[in-house]
């Protein structure tokens, strides 16, 4: 809700910037108050705190086991649930991306291109646990052509590395995670034509009828209000 | 397995011992174990609280530093005693029925040429491996079994 005098003094951009905030919120309640979504977020945050518990220890015995839980102290628990969450955010977004937006739209841009930079948060995450002492770096120098000294080295050092600097890699993965899902969601809430409703039949550009300009989940809000807009999307 | 002057030990007092030289004395476990290793480390306890069982079947343990994980010379050898300790506080590194010292090169890439930390090996009194495995904390209970095969062999 911005006044009169806003209106009047405010730069376009904060406007714009109140509006995004506006749309972020309608998708962040729709996504919330969807049952469908909820289950999927619970159901895979519970499987990816699963995963994630007997992986982030599994450097203490090298074995997919339920005994690794014995080794989960508070900053292994603490990741356990951040990932969790984190991961199942993005598997509801990309879920309710697919189930909302049709085939052919730039919907499934968004789930495809917000996948990769999560998955790559999710592999970071588990470097640390899967690379310290496992015979995977080892294997990866022994492909070096290098003296059995020096390969006895290289593998310590990057064992090493692996070892001491778990806080760090597992905090900057988790920071790829965040970031990939606010970046999903906000590309899911600008994504043009999120049901094919809400497109102007015969085009894909949306209703603004500008080819070169397609209609945001914005413009569809400002345009038909968010109580219709949400039934368009459902 | 192993034999010559290559395969030395430099143990923590600073003294060196070959394998070579355990031939006849008895059964040994060689255990590799590295810095920054967390299987070695969760392993240093469970290894500690079977010491009794492994000198009751005249098994010597050696803890061995790998070559190219610890620092070289003394540094190494504490490195090695802080790593230890690091791992379970309060154990005791005099117990004779263990010995930790650092491992030369020519040893560490004969019984583990590629350098996967805590692997470990069961020498019979003829210096021949029994059994070979790795993270003692998850398989004990085999090398255990293993321990008291090699005393009815």
């Amino acid at each position: 809700m911005t006044t009169v005098a806003e209106r009047q003094l405010a730069p376009e951009s904060i406007l714009a910037g109140k509006q995004a905030g506006a749309i972020w919120r309608d998708l962040l309640v729709r996504i919330l108050a969807d049952r469908s979504s909820r289950f999927v977020f619970i159901a895979s945050a519970v499987v990816a705190g699963f995963v994630y518990s007997l992986l982030l220890p599994f450097a203490y015995t090298q074995r997919f086991s339920i005994a690794n839980w014995q080794y989960l102290d508070a900053r292994y628990i603490f990741f356990t649930v951040a990932f969790a969450l984190g991961i199942a955010w993005l598997v509801t977004l990309q879920v309710f991306a697919v189930r909302s937006i049709g085939r052919g739209s730039t919907g499934k841009d968004t789930a495809r291109r917000s996948g990769p930079l999560g998955g790559l948060a999710a592999a970071a995450s588990l470097l640390p646990s899967l690379l310290c002492c496992s015979p995977i770096v080892p294997t990866l120098v022994g492909i070096l052509p290098v003296s059995v000294a020096t390969r006895l080295h290289t593998t310590g050092r990057v064992t090493y590395f692996f070892a001491t600097k778990e806080n760090l890699i597992l905090a900057s993965a988790l920071v790829v995670l965040a970031a990939s899902g606010l970046w999903s969601l906000r590309r899911l809430a600008r994504s043009a034509c999120l049901a094919s409703q809400c497109c102007v039949p015969g085009t894909a550009a949306g209703e603004s009828g500008d080819s070169h300009e397609p209609a945001t989940l914005a413009s569809t809000i400002a345009k038909t209000g968010p109580a219709q807009e949400k039934e368009s999307i459902s | 397995m192993f034999s010559g002057s290559g395969d030395s030990v430099t143990l923590l007092n600073g003294s060196k011992v070959t394998l070579s030289a355990l031939k006849g004395s008895g059964p040994a476990l060689v255990w590799f174990v590295a810095d920054g290793c967390a299987s070695c480390a969760s392993s240093v306890p469970v290894i500690a609280s079977h010491l009794s069982d492994f000198s009751s079947h005249g098994v010597q343990v050696l803890a061995i530093g790998m070559y190219g994980f610890f620092a070289p010379g003394s540094q190494g050898l504490g490195e090695l005693a802080n790593f230890a300790q690091q791992a379970e506080s309060g154990i005791s590194l005099s117990n004779p029925a263990w010995n930790w010292g650092m491992s030369s090169e020519s040893l560490t890439s004969a019984y583990d040429p590629q350098g996967v930390p805590d692997a470990y090996f069961l020498l019979d009194s003829s210096g021949h491996v029994a059994y070979q495995d790795s993270v003692p904390v998850s398989s004990i209970d085999a090398l255990m079994a293993h321990v008291k095969e090699l005393e009815h062999s």
